[in-house]
């Protein structure tokens, strides 16, 4: 089965894969169900990939107790892990100067003149153990290792004729600024490591992301937001002459926001956590434009939306990304929603799918309850951060509907059904209906049925209920 | 049937009274009318609780003991009425062995209770056996009455 390999580079990269991860465990349609995410920062402690590897590491929890792969439902697509592991090594940058890094002071003079004229002293100066702070000729640098990874190795010897690459990265930070095309020329023209033939010709595609937000001044920090838009200018120049004029990549897709919303300026570490983004939701839906469709030679993508509010909601966004979203997001959301608030009368003799689908009392118990649970409980975080950062994400106004489960939409009430049942109830009449239906399925365990009872049901309930 | 009906009914014939008692057993024969009504109604009833309404709700002890009490009332309801109009109508007639002639039968309005509680109650068994019987393919209401300890 074709695999994904996605190299998420950077913060940026991190953020970005975490939505990825959410929209994975929807049910969204994506021809490939196989996504190995690798991830490249030199800041380890970051609190957004430390995020991101748990958000990860939860979803395999959940993934691997499904059994003839939850036949395309919730968590359907493997997010493999690799031997070597998934983040990839960078050496020799835990609290260690630049200048030391390369060695400056063993450097002949003459060599030590030309270092000195292309790196200023702060840079040399800089410590590297939260990354590269903003400065992409410092990743330029430390990023050549890559190819002597373990991690790429394991990729490079696991890849096989009809994957694909997607890399993501910003284009105004320091870790992804430098790795993105660094990255994508030894994917093209490299040769030292194995498959380099068939990953030279490999259908490779990448968002980059501009920027779209700023950070508070601080004299602490090294990372200054002012200049976000200057060395965004200065990639995009690097990028068309050297990517898209060489014809190195099949899908270059942009996107990027005003600069709005001001977070911390924290360097790195575990103070380095934005709350999600639009930007980052609309990269992730990138990946999966990429994934679902094939591109030849080289193309440019960005995207739009119908109208520049505040708020965006799901009327705001073009026809084919709506139709894409809506079911698999509410989806999930209804589900989250039913397992955060009806635990009890789940995990009840009351709650007949128990009966029908031969449910012990003591599942609800299980650590794969107690791991869905808490992914699902994340996943409401996910869609919270995004509706409360500037330029909101606004897909659903009651997130937690506790009481009204169906009136979820914005500017739209929930569509009538005759029936004697309502709210939570009818969602039960469904949920146990799906149960029903399954029954019969043989081969599949109980953790299968559960979320395939789950994925029909609220499949059903977003086709009856929900207006968009 | 009659005969099947009034040999189950008539274990509480204490409490409604030997006359009317014998009036629906040979004279009025009674006893298959209303038993039959009783099977009837159960079923109905019982159709509605799991089929129709079938409402998760109602999945519990509490929810099934409603649909039992419900359909006990209407069995009352229709035992209760159905002596009393053959009593307002006259026709609770029986022929004095003595006299040789017809007379009423000697019943009063509590008999007519009593007979209408005793066939509620014996409704409370047949519904019982219904429930049992067409329960299993109720879409939210399966559970119950159950006898297991855990489902």
């Amino acid at each position: 089965m074709a695999k994904c390999y996605v190299f998420s580079i950077g913060g940026t990269g991190s953020r970005v894969l975490r939505s990825m991860i959410m929209m994975l465990s929807c049910g969204m349609k994506l021809e490939m169900q196989k996504i190995v995410p690798i991830i490249i920062d030199p800041d380890m402690a970051n609190a957004d990939l430390t995020r991101t590897v748990k958000l990860g590491r939860l979803y395999n929890e959940i993934r691997k107790n499904i059994s003839g792969g939850s036949q395309g439902g919730f968590f359907a697509p493997e997010i493999v892990k690799q031997d070597s592991g998934n983040i990839l090594d960078i050496l020799n940058t835990s609290d260690i100067t630049f200048s030391r890094f390369m060695g400056v002071s063993s450097m002949s003079r003459e060599s030590q003149a030309l270092v000195k004229m292309l790196f200023s002293q702060k840079n040399l100066g800089s410590s590297m153990k939260v990354g590269f702070k903003g400065n992409p000729n410092i990743g330029s640098v430390v990023l050549n290792q890559i190819t002597d990874s373990r991690q790429f190795a394991d990729f490079a010897n696991t890849f096989e004729e009809g994957d694909k690459i997607f890399i993501i990265s910003s284009i105004f930070g320091g870790t992804g600024a430098s790795g993105f095309p660094l990255l994508l020329k030894t994917l093209r023209t490299g040769n030292t490591f194995p498959n380099w033939s068939l990953i030279n010709k490999a259908e490779i595609g990448a968002v980059s992301v501009l920027p779209y937000f700023r950070v508070r001044s601080s004299e602490e920090s090294e990372i200054d937001s002012s200049t976000f838009v200057s060395k965004a200018m200065a990639a995009l120049a690097y990028y068309e002459e050297n990517i898209y004029n060489a014809h190195l990549i099949n899908a270059l897709y942009f996107i990027g926001d005003d600069l709005a919303n001001i977070y911390e300026n924290n360097e790195g570490g575990v103070a380095q956590q934005n709350e999600a983004h639009i930007i980052e939701f609309l990269s992730a839906t990138a990946f999966v434009d990429f994934v679902n469709r094939n591109y030849d030679g080289t193309n440019c993508l960005e995207l739009g939306i119908k109208d520049i509010l505040s708020e965006v909601t799901f009327d705001k966004l073009y026809p084919v990304l709506a139709g894409e979203l809506e079911h698999p997001l509410t989806r999930m959301l209804l589900t989250a929603e039913c397992l955060r608030s009806r635990y009890e009368f789940l995990a009840s003799p009351q709650f007949n799918a128990n009966r029908t689908l031969h449910i012990p009392q003591d599942f609800y118990q299980s650590k794969f309850i107690r791991s869905l649970r808490e992914f699902t409980t994340l996943y409401q975080e996910w869609l919270h951060e995004l509706k409360d950062n500037v330029r909101s994400l606004s897909l659903f106004h009651n997130i937690e509907g506790e009481k009204h489960p169906f009136d979820i939409i914005d500017n739209s009430s929930e569509k009538r059904t005759l029936s004697f049942k309502s709210d939570y109830y009818f969602f039960y009449d469904r949920l146990n209906r799906a149960a029903r239906h399954i029954s019969g399925i043989r081969d599949v365990n109980l953790e299968t049925r559960f979320l395939m009872m789950f994925f029909n049901a609220t499949e059903k309930l977003t086709r009856e209920k929900i207006v968009f | 049937m009659n005969d099947v009906f009034g040999n189950i009914f008539s274990i509480f014939q204490f409490a409604y009274g030997v006359p009317l008692s014998n009036y629906l057993f040979e004279e009025g024969r009674a006893y298959s009318q209303i038993g039959i009504a009783m099977i009837i109604c159960s079923l109905v009833v019982g159709v509605v609780f799991y089929y129709v309404v079938d409402h998760p709700a109602l999945n519990t002890w509490k929810g099934w003991s409603l649909s039992l009490l419900v359909n006990a009332t209407i069995n009352f309801i229709i035992s209760y009425s159905h002596v009393l109009y053959m009593y307002n109508r006259g026709e609770m007639m029986e022929v004095n062995v003595t006299t040789g002639e017809a007379v009423p039968v000697d019943v009063s309005m509590i008999d007519f209770l009593n007979f209408g509680i005793a066939v509620a109650i014996v409704s409370c068994v047949v519904y019982t056996i219904i429930s049992f019987l067409i329960k299993g393919r109720s879409i939210n209401c399966a559970g119950y009455p159950h006898i297991k300890k855990n489902l």
